[in-house]
């Protein structure tokens, strides 16, 4: 987008309003800024480029199908959530052989310590779910919840966590594990069965 | 709980919390800075040990140097009863030395009169008991009565009930002859 002569990079609020306006330059504008940041949540999860390639698309048009009605406060993480839940569905899709390391690892772990695999999907609404967790990230400290958010819902490795945070694998290790075990007993205590 | 609902259930979590991940550039840089800082402050105590070592490390070496009358330009006892402040810097700090002569040799010490003084904790004509077990690791001299010594001290003299004055600590005895300086 242009103003002046110089070019300006669009706010979220003003994609937001080309995707109100029905204005397909609204896909073109978010691929242009959000392109590369799709690519790598989804990266993380695939590794596949031709699957990737398919993923982007239909998270572009999931953004268009969505919006309107919802006007997301925070653009850029719904559109993570989108991505990240379309790869989801794409992984689940394909061949279990197909399956990369950082991630299975990421939900081995939480498999490991937070799950047992009982089925209680009766039990306890998605909703609701999703509240404990939020309620659990708030009450850790930032840099804890940030490394959680990296991990689990981004699935970046323990290797580029570190290099963000200028901190060490160990210690990105070392958050895990104690926020996974935390997040058990907190499932635990707000009755959910893990 | 199945694993698929957890990771679902983390896929929903609030647009904020994910927000607060993806443009964490205030945090990432309060964690270099908080490196930074650990790193200033290990450099800072890195230069004080070195000092700190530095200067026990030249206390030790200078235990083990000989001062020779020659080297002060004065006598310090003779200055009116006042330091020489000039010629401070010449001798070990926390210690001081005395030519003395044997009076009488025991088996853990040695009885000597002091013959020359350069401070003025310890004046010619003083009696001074040394113990042999010195603290630098020059090798002491087998010393008999009558022979001249400069001895080197350190710490709180104390004076005894016979009026013998008796340093804390004996640093070196070397015997005047093999040292080559006045008596």
């Amino acid at each position: 987008m242009y103003y002046n002569g110089a070019e300006h990079e669009i706010t979220d609020s003003e994609i937001i309003d080309l995707y109100f306006d029905r204005n397909e330059s609204a896909i073109k504008e978010t691929q242009k800024k959000y392109g590369r940041y799709c690519h790598s949540i989804i990266w993380n999860i695939l590794r596949n480029n031709e699957d990737i390639d398919e993923c982007i698309s239909d998270t572009y048009l999931c953004v268009w199908n969505k919006i309107p009605p919802e006007r997301p406060t925070f653009f850029q993480a719904f559109i993570a959530k989108i991505a990240r839940n379309l790869a989801l569905k794409r992984y689940e899709y394909n061949n279990a052989q197909k399956r990369k390391v950082d991630m299975v690892v990421s939900i081995a772990e939480l498999t490991n310590e937070v799950c047992v695999g009982v089925d209680d999907s009766e039990k306890i609404s998605e909703k609701e779910l999703i509240d404990i967790i939020n309620s659990f990230l708030k009450r850790e400290k930032e840099i804890v919840r940030n490394v959680f958010i990296r991990k689990y819902f981004f699935f970046d490795s323990i290797h580029s966590i570190a290099q963000r945070y200028s901190i060490s694998e160990s210690r990105v290790k070392n958050i895990l594990f104690g926020s996974r075990i935390k997040l058990k007993e907190y499932l635990e205590r707000e009755g959910v069965n893990v | 709980m199945k694993i698929e609902r957890l990771v679902d259930a983390i896929g929903g979590i609030d647009d904020e919390l994910i927000q607060a991940a993806v443009n964490d550039n205030a945090f990432i840089m309060k964690q270099k800075r908080k490196k930074n800082i650990a790193a200033v402050c290990i450099a800072c105590a890195a230069c004080v040990c070195l000092t700190v070592g530095g200067f026990l490390a030249h206390n030790i070496i200078s235990n083990r140097y000989v001062p020779d009358s020659s080297e002060l330009t004065s006598d310090r006892s003779s200055v009116d009863g006042q330091n020489d402040i000039s010629n401070v810097d010449s001798v070990p700090m926390g210690q001081g030395f005395f030519n003395a002569r044997v009076l009488e040799v025991k088996t853990e010490a040695i009885l000597v009169e002091c013959t020359k003084s350069y401070d003025e904790v310890i004046h010619v004509g003083d009696k001074l008991e040394m113990s042999l077990n010195t603290l630098s690791d020059e090798e002491v001299p087998n010393v008999k009565v009558g022979d001249d010594l400069r001895i080197l001290y350190f710490g709180e003299v104390k004076e005894q009930s016979d009026g013998v004055l008796a340093p804390e600590k004996t640093v070196s005895i070397f015997l005047l002859d093999e040292i080559g300086a006045t008596k």
